[in-house]
């Protein structure tokens, strides 16, 4: 049995401690691990709330209205409920800086997949070509996390891009939009695939369609977007909380982690956190360390422990993250219908587009509007507000957004460095993303696809509303510090295993040495799982 | 209410909740409009300047005027003063007991019916621009060749 420390507790994080586990070591996880607030009265729906609670709108938009959307030069159909704030706030003392992108970073008990919409979708040989593993070496742990965590889905189109092996709990009750685009797609289905490659699929979503483990199947109350107060969406905490269940396990929440100490083999000896609450610091030894902070916060760690050990400042190549863009539609068929707020809110549909190239396959999903705040769509329409009202409410029933992804591969331009912060003892991380300069080429033919695909579902895409969000937006950072089946600085063994570090392992994004399009959370869970997996 | 800021935003959200959701405000919805206006972004950088003002003393007459002034502030005025308050009483209202069932519902008349309304709106909007840009656009020219001074004190 060995003793491992594991760093952050999002979906690498825990699945790498709960595999760990399972193989008999004992497991140290160090956190943050900003806790999520209670849920306020959960089992009332989304309506039930606004007249329920002594104060809607100090829920809905914070004591402040800090979730008020106001206008802005680059507006955002949506902002983060403050509900959802706690999955955002940072420590004291933690910087960045980027001019390229715009980051999220969590410092939450679970990470940013507790604000995460539960896409989750298995990796093909394709997806996997520039990685060591092959799709069969990560099979059985894609199957373990879609067996634990209970994942809805059914064997339809989407089967040719997204293996459908394993045990998938039954998809949840279709809306009646996302049901009409299916009925159509089933008229069309020839043509798209023969003209666009346009595949539509139901979506895999780790949202319980029926009593799982402990937890709640969805109530349709449709509180999606303000968190489920009854976990029907799985999000990693779920996991942190069956690990605490087990004898070989610690949590330590508060503490920030800024660097590890080696020797010089690489060998790690300890790891030095800081303690939020007093500002002191705290030393955590144990056979091997796993880093699963997310690929940028993992980065900081390593290129702040050689800078503190060397003086030098290193930084990382190939970063990467999905670009990501918003293509919002209408379904005249819809109008004149009524709209169930109380229903599950995130997407019941996935598409794919297949590409000559099957690594430039772009992934895509399509939520139809229920209950998402109402004040931020209105003000985006060229009207004045009361007639933009009017319009929003007659057209509200066939609202609906594709979003969609493209994949990203790695390129030595897009760094991550630090830089010390003047009359402290920090740095703060550097972000320099640098565009594929292909990207637009194909970002443009995938929005071209997408929007006649839907026209042929007998949608109406609004010309001038297709919003191509700033990297950064998708939160699928990867790439850092990749698994490479050729030795190399800074680069992982197919295990995970740091090449600059041997006792260190890459358990989170930072080891993908390519990003797909498609929503990378389900990988990282099984990744993390395969890695644990080979600890001795 | 003897502040005079409070009294003033307290004239906002009555005109401009009758503007948004032909009603007049409650209590409730009065201290959340105040509530949220304390962290409105335009104060939080540098306030109301000339044409923001202008906007809003427009909105403020009512009725007609309140749809005259918005439509000019979106398409002239995006993310000016105006808006960001007509936008925060929007939010409000979509959240409140009182409102919220009207603005997170959709319109279940039919087709021709909804159709209507989306064609009265559009055309409502279209005359509004139309009387914004005629009485509206000379003084905001003005104010532009002025310099765009800065607010009056007091002013919300």
């Amino acid at each position: 049995m060995s003793r491992v420390i594991v760093v952050g507790s999002g979906p690498s994080g825990v699945h790498f401690a709960q595999q760990a586990l399972a193989c008999g070591h004992a497991v140290t996880l160090l956190d943050v691990g900003y806790p999520k607030p209670a849920p306020v009265d959960p089992a009332a729906s989304f309506d039930a709330l606004k007249t329920a609670l002594d104060d809607p709108v100090g829920y809905f938009l914070g004591e402040d209205g800090e979730g008020v959307v106001y206008p802005a030069t680059h507006p955002s159909y949506y902002g983060h409920p403050p509900s959802k704030q706690y999955v955002f706030r940072h420590p004291n003392g933690f910087r960045f800086r980027t001019g390229t992108m715009e980051p999220l970073f969590s410092f939450a008990r679970g990470g940013l997949a507790e604000a995460w919409t539960g896409g989750a979708y298995v990796f093909n040989e394709a997806d996997l070509q520039d990685f060591p593993v092959d799709y069969n070496s990560l099979q059985p742990y894609y199957r373990e996390v879609i067996r634990r965590i209970g994942i809805g889905g059914s064997e339809d189109d989407l089967a040719r891009f997204i293996p459908f092996d394993g045990e998938y709990l039954p998809p949840l009750p279709l809306d009646p939009h996302s049901a009409l685009l299916v009925s159509r797609y089933g008229e069309e289905r020839e043509r798209l695939q023969g003209e666009f490659g346009f595949h539509l699929g139901r979506s895999r979503v780790a949202t319980l369609s029926r009593d799982h483990g402990g937890r709640k199947a969805c109530g349709q109350l449709g509180r999606c977007l303000w968190g489920c107060p009854t976990s029907s969406i799985y999000t990693p905490s779920a996991t942190l909380n069956e690990c605490l269940s087990s004898d070989g396990f610690r949590y330590v929440p508060g503490v920030l982690v800024s660097h590890f100490e080696y020797g010089p083999d690489g060998t790690i000896r300890r790891l030095i956190a800081e303690e939020l609450s007093g500002g002191g610091h705290t030393a955590f030894e144990a056979d091997h360390y796993a880093l699963a902070a997310g690929a940028l916060l993992t980065s900081k760690i390593v290129l702040d422990s050689i800078y503190r050990a060397t003086g030098r400042l290193e930084s990382l190549g190939g970063l990467m993250d999905n670009r990501q863009v918003h293509i919002p539609f209408l379904t005249p068929g819809m109008l004149g219908r009524a709209v169930e707020n109380a229903s599950y809110q995130f997407h019941h549909l996935a598409f794919g587009l297949e590409r000559p190239d099957p690594h430039e396959y772009v992934h895509g999903q399509i939520t139809t509007l229920k209950s998402a705040a109402v004040h931020p769509i209105v003000q985006s329409l060229p009207l004045d507000l009361r007639g933009a009202m009017t319009v929003f409410r007659a057209l509200r029933a066939g609202l609906g957004v594709a979003n969609i992804n493209l994949h990203d591969t790695r390129r030595e331009e897009s760094r991550i460095t630090i830089r010390p912060v003047p009359g402290t003892d920090h740095t703060a991380l550097v972000l320099d993303y640098t565009d594929d300069p292909g990207e637009e080429a194909r970002m443009r033919q995938a929005i071209r696809d997408v929007k006649r695909a839907l026209g042929r579902l007998g949608c109406i895409v609004p010309p001038g509303m297709t919003r191509v969000l700033p990297k950064g937006a998708s939160v699928h950072y990867s790439g850092s510090l990749p698994m490479a089946a050729t030795p190399g600085r800074f680069t992982c063994d197919s295990d995970g295993r740091s090449r600059d570090f041997p006792n260190l392992y890459i358990a989170d994004g930072a080891g993908f040495p390519s990003l797909p399009a498609k929503n990378l959370t389900l990988t990282l869970m099984a990744n993390a799982r395969r890695i644990a997996d080979q600890l001795v | 209410m003897d502040d005079p800021r409070r009294q003033a935003l307290a004239q906002e959200c009555r005109v401009f909740t009758s503007y948004l959701a032909g009603q007049e405000p409650t209590s409730g919805i009065c201290r959340a409009f105040e509530r949220g206006h304390a962290r409105i972004p335009y104060r939080q950088a540098d306030g109301p300047d000339a044409i923001d003002t202008l906007l809003i003393r427009a909105a403020l007459i009512g009725g007609p005027a309140t749809r005259v002034a918005d439509i000019y502030a979106r398409l002239f005025r995006p993310t000016g003063a105006l808006r960001q308050k007509l936008v925060l009483l929007c939010a409000v209202l979509e959240n409140s007991p009182e409102t919220h069932a009207w603005f997170n519902s959709a319109d279940t008349a039919n087709s021709a019916r909804v159709f209507g309304r989306i064609i009265y709106a559009g055309l409502a909007s279209g005359l509004a621009l139309l009387a914004g840009l005629v009485l509206l656009g000379p003084l905001h020219l003005a104010a532009r060749l002025g310099g765009g001074g800065k607010a009056r004190e007091g002013r919300t």
